[in-house]
């Protein structure tokens, strides 16, 4: 049985100018998918949207999901979109709220077979997991962690299978809108292995290392490439979630791009900070590549490329504002 | 939940039902939602939201009633068939009479799914009762289940008590894992055993319900989807209001009490967000009546009405009498009107549809599913005897009145007709030789199709014999023998071409 009460559904029912800017670029890429894809045989759109729905409301009001004439998910729509809830209570919110809308009772992780690299989602679990827009809006940190020798961060596990899931014929070019606190708070062996891959990628691709000292800033630049390892908590939270920033795309791509994936950061955002949590959330699409499987190391470069280009911050008032790069930083 | 009080325990059955309940005590799963809202009812609520779209996977039925703490849930649970459910009263606090008797509602929910979980508070109250029940003790073997010298154990749960806010009231049943027939049956697959049809009532407000209903296309429910199937036959069971038009005016005038009654219940139940109603809906296509039935006897009182038309009433599931007790359904409506005598009933049963309010007493002669009654029961007896000698009676009344008044108005066309071939006769044939005649003839039958007398004069048929009578009546001392042998010659000869 599952709790009762959880900050999650608070957090998801705020109405900040900032989430509401967030929730518009979400809508923006259904829009785009809804038009490409207008009799796609997976859904559309795949949320883990709490309790109260509001990305889904968002939908509805923009025209994208039809309704009945009592306000219902209207029957050819029930399959375009599906929410993954765990909570009893929260499903039952969600479904006062959009009865017909189609609820899979589960555990995001459970749903996925959680991180173990040989176990996939099957039958009906799999289905759900297939879907155009995947939304993973986590109201958690990256958790990262020693697993059997080597460092996994779960959540980013749980993408490379979505991808796996992806890549299954017919396969299914997708989006992910995925969401996290901007906060690097980890053990000291992944504080060790993050700054490893940092000096590795960046000593590969020139281009991103000269992005990354323009965008991390040549304080951060420095600890990364100290001797003595680092203490990322010790950082400032708006440079940490700049490191989220720069990790969290570029350990997908590598996570993936054996898989024949094109990974393009459409979005890669920071906000909040104050009063409230420090966010980062992103857009990536994942684009089948014929010539992939081939030459994966030269689709992870070219998804390193472009991490950074699209980096942003939604100020309070919920304006995009594109990162300013110095001239010589691109 | 942290500092939550923790209990578990097992449910168990008198043997005496156990057969029942193991071997499908209900007929379909709407049946066994049926049940699960009945509970809501009881339990005072205003409104029921039952969840079903789109698949059926897990189903929720949510009310605002009075919930139910850690020990009504024992209470309740420990040992169905011994339910404490009237024990205080018979009546529920806001007045209603209770409908569930020994406590198999809840129960229901195991003829569709593996696992049930109870959310509920009451009012006032800052606890929050949460119980899984997992039915899977049920499907094993009797032996391995046996409690005692009377029992079977029938599932396990494990709740735990939290904190809620002392505002809300509510219980929230999720109907777990439900089975791959149940599920396909209730969301509406076309392709099922229990509909065919492609239309569905899904989304839909009442008011185009009770359109979809009207059509007069529309010869069964069968012909809507599998989940607007499910959904009439709830609405039929469970006490919800009557649809805004669902007789002509005049005659819902006869059968507001029933209606005002109904309403006066407040209990609205909602499946997807779509309100139900009473699926009876009547729309007669000629004249129709309404027949009201009160009796007191003995063993039993019964009241309701009766509705008549000219032609079978559509759709067919609505022809028959259905019987209510505590406002709950006894299933569908019984197309034999109780065994109505078989040489009579085929003549009537597609023209009159019943609903009757029975006294508690007939509530003994109710087996256990809900839905059928011991014939030899003396309630059922007397009631049974009363319905017959009414709709003797009714039968009689539709023959003269509706079926009756449609030969009358047949006739008054045909009579128009004549009076108008006399109009024409007069004015070509007659009015040439006798000018005054033909006016007098007019006169003579003018109006003859309204009125009631002169319309039996003027439709009547007479043979050769009795025109030459007629002829030979009407010459007497008007004609000589010599005239009178010539118009005869002339009217054979006429009779002849």
């Amino acid at each position: 049985m599952s709790n009762l009460h959880r900050p999650v559904d608070q957090a998801m029912a705020e109405l900040r100018p900032e989430k509401m800017a967030i929730r518009h670029l979400w809508v923006d890429e259904v829009r785009r998918v809804v038009e490409e894809y207008p009799n796609s045989e997976v859904p559309w759109y795949l949320t883990l949207s709490g309790g109260e729905g509001q990305d889904i409301q968002l939908l509805i009001e923009e025209g994208l999901i039809s309704t009945t004439e009592v306000d219902s998910i209207a029957q050819e729509d029930q399959h375009r979109i599906v929410a993954v809830e765990r909570n009893s209570r929260a499903i039952a919110d969600l479904q006062r709220r959009f009865a017909g809308l189609w609820i899979k009772e589960a555990d995001f992780q459970n749903l996925v077979r959680g991180e173990g690299q040989f176990s996939w989602p099957q039958g009906e679990d799999y289905d759900v997991c297939r879907a155009r827009v995947v939304n993973l809006d986590l109201n958690t940190p990256l958790k990262g962690r020693r697993d059997e020798g080597r460092i996994v961060f779960p959540v980013l596990e749980w993408i490379r299978k979505l991808c796996q899931v992806h890549s299954r014929p017919p396969r299914t070019d997708w989006t992910l809108l995925l969401t996290l606190h901007g906060e690097a708070v980890w053990p000291e062996e992944v504080n060790e292995w993050t700054q490893g891959f940092l000096l590795d990628n960046m000593g590969r691709e020139p281009y991103f290392a000269e992005s990354c000292r323009a965008f991390l800033g040549k304080e951060l630049c420095a600890i990364v490439t100290q001797d003595d390892g680092t203490d990322w908590t010790e950082l400032e939270r708006e440079v940490q979630q700049r490191l989220i920033m720069v990790m969290v795309p570029k350990i997908i791509s590598q996570l993936v791009h054996n898989q024949g994936w094109r990974v393009r950061t459409q979005r890669n955002l920071a906000y909040g900070g104050g009063d409230v949590a420090g966010m980062t959330t992103w857009v990536l699409e994942f684009t089948s590549d014929e010539d992939a499987v081939a030459t994966p190391d030269s689709l992870y470069r070219a998804a390193l490329r472009d991490i950074l280009e699209h980096a942003g911050v939604v100020d309070e008032d919920g304006t995009i504002h594109q990162h300013d790069w110095p001239d010589e930083g691109g | 939940m942290p500092g939550a009080e923790e209990f578990t325990g097992e449910i168990v059955v008198a043997s005496r039902i156990v057969d029942y309940l193991s071997s499908g005590l209900y007929e379909s799963p709407a049946a066994s939602l049926k049940e699960l809202i009945n509970n809501s009812y009881d339990a005072d609520a205003n409104r029921v939201d039952v969840f079903v779209k789109p698949d059926a996977d897990r189903i929720i039925i949510e009310d605002d009633g009075t919930g139910m703490d850690r020990g009504e849930f024992i209470k309740h649970f420990s040992r169905i068939s011994e339910s404490h459910k009237r024990a205080v009263s018979e009546y529920t606090p806001s007045g209603r009479p209770k409908i569930g008797k020994i406590g198999i509602g809840f129960i229901a929910a195991n003829e569709i799914c593996d696992v049930m979980e109870i959310v509920s508070t009451k009012p006032g109250r800052n606890q929050l009762l949460q119980v899984e029940i997992n039915f899977d003790l049920m499907r094993q073997a009797p032996d391995l289940r046996q409690r005692g010298d009377t029992d079977l154990a029938k599932a396990h749960y494990r709740g735990r008590v939290g904190e809620a806010e002392p505002r809300r009231h509510f219980t929230q049943v999720f109907l777990k894992k439900v089975r791959g027939e149940a599920r396909s049956i209730l969301a509406g697959a076309g392709s099922t055993p229990y509909a065919s049809g492609e239309k569905s009532l899904y989304g839909l407000k009442p008011e185009s319900v009770c359109q979809e209903l009207k059509d007069d296309k529309l010869r069964s429910w069968s012909e809507f989807d599998a989940y607007s199937k499910n959904r009439l036959e709830i609405a039929l069971n469970v006490p919800v209001r009557y649809h805004e038009n669902w007789l002509p005016s005049h005659l819902r005038e006869e059968v507001l009490d029933f209606e005002k009654h109904v309403a006066d219940l407040s209990f609205a139940v909602f499946l997807d967000g779509s309100e139900l109603r009473k699926p009876t809906v009547f729309n007669p296509d000629g004249e129709a009546l309404i027949s009201r039935f009160d009796f007191q006897g003995e063993h039993v009182a019964a009241r309701g009405y009766f509705y008549a038309q000219h032609g079978a009433i559509r759709p067919q599931e609505l022809q028959g009498v259905l019987l209510r007790i505590r406002n709950a359904a006894l299933g569908g409506y019984d197309s034999s009107f109780l065994g109505f005598n078989p040489s009579i009933g085929p003549l009537f049963q597609t023209w009159i549809s019943g609903e009757i309010w029975a006294d508690d007493r007939l509530e003994d002669a109710m087996n256990i599913d809900r839905r059928t009654l011991r014939s030899a029961h003396p309630a059922y007896v007397e009631l049974q005897d009363a319905l017959h000698k009414h709709l003797a009676k009714l039968i009689s009344r539709v023959r003269t009145e509706i079926y009756g008044s449609k030969s009358r108005a047949r006739a008054k066309q045909r009579a128009e007709r004549v009076e108008q071939d006399i109009v024409e006769v007069s004015s070509d044939e007659v009015a040439r030789r006798a000018p005054s005649a033909a006016e007098e003839m007019r006169g003579s039958w003018a109006d003859a199709a309204s009125d009631e007398k002169l319309r039996k004069k003027v439709l009547r048929k007479f043979t050769v014999a009795e025109v030459y009578g007629l002829v030979t009546a009407a010459a007497e001392g008007v004609l000589s023998e010599e005239e009178l042998e010539r118009l005869l010659e002339r009217l054979t000869d006429q009779l002849l071409r």
